[in-house]
């Protein structure tokens, strides 16, 4: 369960979440939708305190944690696993050492077999195998992307904060992404927040949408209710998602 | 700039906690100790080396000019290499190599979000980046200020006896009357606090880096700057310190 409360985000003068208040119930998908520039990461990072957040709450299991120390925030952290926006693969490390990285911090009784197996199961969630002995540089950026979705799914997180998953990855690796966050949260009951442009996704496997438009909350509800919306923005984001439905 | 200031304090004063915290990295510091010391010999060799030659070759001739005789010029000129020049040559050479590489390489990885990512996995950032980097430059700082040095009097010991015709035991005669193995002992420790500041500088701004390659720019820019001048600064800070024990 997580809990936002009035947060507000500045860096210096510039007020980049304007009062943001939401909330994400157990097991649920929220996706949140918005331009670029409105303040989606910063939100993102928010929650897992990242960013501090000028003033405002945010609760994770009724938890406040925006006051956390860092060492304070590592339980919280620990339940918590993060898709940044850019890969952000170690680049000193090879893939198998990058997935295995958590892990080792983590589940330090594994055996040598055991982190051998769960790396790879991981690989092979996100399409990839016989990987794990090459350097973060001499792989494709999609195939960084999807590492970096198995580093953090590896671990097995409660909640799962995703910083757009599919941008830049073609329709079929988009798809069964998409999938994977839809079977994490049904299965698992993992908590998923996801950042996106793409409405049609959000549509097919949200419980809830947000969007944002300038640090400012702007629509938020179910698909259905989001449907409905007069919001130029939302409507501007519908009418994408239907073009790119007739256009398959 | 008093926001920084006071951040750059919060910063070290986490750091040097951090430094008697465990798990220590041995095998990263050793790593980084090779690039800091054995990695960076070859250039700090070359480049003292003809500063050596030309305080010998420029003191001999003013000297010559002024007081018709330069015997004097060996005991002089290896009390001024033991005291300043062997150290502050090169610790400035390992802020431009080390220093610039460690802003660039930790700028990176914040602007990459790398950093955030150890941050969530719960890894101090500080503990597993900056503190074997420091540990090496600091350990390194001292061998190569002791490597420059005698590198530094072996090359003026060299060229005056062929440009100035003293010979090696006149020179090493002439040297002992000036200095003491109390110098080279406070050059080391000289290099050590030099080799202290430049991971702390560079990592800071490195930390603090703004997005895109032009943050990572100016985080170089900014950390080489700033070490250099923290360098001359404690330098002088250092010199009236061991003053008053000679
Ligand atoms: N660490 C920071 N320091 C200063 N400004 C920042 C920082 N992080 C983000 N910003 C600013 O906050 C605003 C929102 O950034 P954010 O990265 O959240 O956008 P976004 O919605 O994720 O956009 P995109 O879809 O392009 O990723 C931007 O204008 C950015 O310049
Ligand atoms: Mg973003």
């Amino acid at each position: 369960m997580i809990d936002f409360k009035n947060i507000r985000k500045s860096f210096g003068e510039r007020e980049v979440l304007k009062g943001i208040t939401f909330s994400v119930p157990e097991g649920q998908i929220l996706f949140i939708l918005g331009t670029s520039g409105t303040g989606k990461s910063v939100l993102l990072k928010t929650i897992v305190g990242l960013l501090k957040p000028s003033s405002g709450e945010v609760f994770i299991n009724d938890r406040e944690i925006s006051c956390l120390s860092e060492r304070e925030m590592f339980p919280v952290r620990r339940m918590c696993g993060m898709v940044f926006q850019q890969p952000a693969l170690f680049d000193s490390l090879s893939i198998f050492e990058n997935v295995a990285f958590g892990l080792r911090k983590h589940q330090p009784e594994l055996d040598h077999a055991q982190l051998s197996a769960r790396v790879k199961e991981c690989l092979a969630l996100v399409n990839l195998s016989g990987i794990e002995d090459k350097l973060p540089q001499a792989i494709s950026y999609g195939m960084q992307k999807r590492v970096s979705l198995a580093r953090t799914v590896a671990v097995s997180p409660r909640i799962l904060l995703f910083d757009e998953p599919t941008t830049g990855l073609d329709p079929v690796t988009t798809n069964s992404i998409n999938h994977l966050i839809l079977e994490l949260s049904r299965k698992l009951k993992t908590t998923s927040l996801v950042v996106s442009h793409d409405m049609q996704c959000a549509l097919d496997i949200a419980d809830h949408i947000l969007v944002l438009d300038k640090g400012e909350i702007v629509a938020q509800g179910p698909p259905q209710t989001l449907k409905q919306s007069t919001h130029p923005l939302v409507q501007d984001f519908l009418r994408e998602a239907l073009n790119a439905e007739t256009a398959h | 700039m008093t926001a920084t200031l006071s951040d750059f304090f919060v910063y070290s004063t986490r750091t040097f906690k951090a430094l008697f915290q465990p798990p220590f990295r041995s095998k990263d510091t050793f790593q980084q100790l090779e690039f800091v010391t054995w990695q960076s010999l070859p250039v700090i060799v070359f480049c003292v080396s003809f500063a050596a030659m030309v305080t010998i070759m420029e003191s001999s001739f003013h000297m010559k000019l002024m007081v018709q005789n330069d015997s004097l010029v060996p005991g002089f000129a290896s009390l001024l290499i033991l005291r300043e020049l062997g150290v502050v040559v090169s610790s400035l050479l390992l802020t431009s190599r080390v220093g610039a590489g460690l802003a660039a390489e930790v700028g990176s990885m914040q602007v990459t979000e790398q950093v955030d990512a150890l941050r969530m996995l719960g890894i101090d950032p500080i503990r597993f980046l900056v503190i074997p980097r420091l540990i090496a430059c600091t350990v390194g700082g001292v061998i190569l200020s002791l490597i420059a040095n005698l590198v530094c009097l072996y090359c003026a010991m060299l060229i005056s006896e062929l440009k100035l015709g003293y010979s090696s035991g006149s020179f090493l005669t002439g040297m002992r009357a000036f200095v003491s193995y109390k110098d080279l002992v406070f050059a080391m420790i000289k290099g050590g606090c030099f080799g202290t500041v430049i991971p702390i500088v560079s990592c800071f701004f490195g930390l603090r880096c703004e997005s895109g390659a032009e943050g990572v720019g100016k985080a170089t820019t900014n950390s080489v700057v700033v070490a250099s001048v923290a360098i001359i600064v404690m330098d002088f800070v250092l010199t009236y310190i061991f003053s008053h024990f000679y």
